[in-house]
């Protein structure tokens, strides 16, 4: 018994060795030589802290993309303001909104550029109302004298 | 809000049938409501879109000075015009 534990012992060393003589190739000792162009484990391990960072920047700038940001409008479709005008650009199911602040208009788009010149298209429209006559509310006269000083005739 | 129900048209044919606002057609339609023969109310109904988000139902009912169950309401018939008139009066 002692002797073919000991013969077993002198041949087969260890695993290794055993999987060796065995044909089995060994996969916990083998070094892992990279391809070129292949990242290795402690490579891909330093890269993927970037990569998730990237990923939450990029959900951050998606979600950034469909909050209400507010813009200073200086200019209409032919007219030019006397001081800048604050419009807010909203996210409207597929398309896009751009109200004004001080009154009641808005202008709609399919992407944000569209909606703020349909609202600039919008406040001319108004202006050009407003101006036809004085048959107004309390609350538009008021708008009108306000459209009147901010937007230059020219 | 029952802006899923309704579309453009809809604000449009009830605004001029019950409000009897008269819409002029530019690159949207714009109409004002009278209010004892003064203009009172400028509602602008977007061309083009057959469904209407919810923002820009929002914005509309403001624009007439409802609040979006009272635009609805207008919409759906039980606001009557005198009913509006009412409100807006306040």
């Amino acid at each position: 018994m002692t002797g073919t534990a000991t013969n077993s012992a002198t041949d087969i060393t260890s695993l290794s060795d055993w999987k060796y003589k065995h044909n089995e190739s060994d996969t916990t000792s083998t070094p892992v030589i990279a391809e070129e162009g292949v990242a290795t484990s402690i490579e891909l391990e330093k890269v993927i802290p970037h990569i998730a960072t990237y990923i939450e920047q990029k959900k951050y700038a998606e979600s950034k993309k469909n909050e209400a940001i507010i813009i200073k409008l200086n200019m209409l479709e032919t007219k030019r303001l006397q001081s800048p005008l604050d419009v807010i650009i909203e996210k409207d199911s597929e398309g896009f909104i751009a109200r004004a602040v001080d009154f009641s208009l808005f202008g709609c788009g399919d992407d944000r550029i569209e909606a703020i010149d349909a609202l600039k298209f919008e406040i001319e429209s108004l202006y050009f109302d407003l101006i036809e006559d004085d048959n107004f509310t309390e609350e538009w006269l008021s708008i009108k004298n306000f459209l009147k000083e901010l937007i230059i005739d020219s | 809000m029952k802006n899923a129900q309704f579309n453009v048209r809809d604000v449009k044919k009830v605004g001029e049938k019950k409000l009897h606002i008269e819409f002029k057609s530019g690159k949207e339609f714009n109409g004002w409501f009278k209010l004892n023969g003064v203009k009172a109310k400028r509602i602008t109904v977007p061309k083009g879109r057959k469904s209407i988000p919810r923002k820009t139902y929002a914005s509309m009912a403001r624009q007439l000075g409802l609040s979006v169950s009272d635009f609805d309401q207008l919409l759906e018939c039980p606001l009557t015009k005198a009913k509006y008139e009412k409100i807006i009066s306040k």
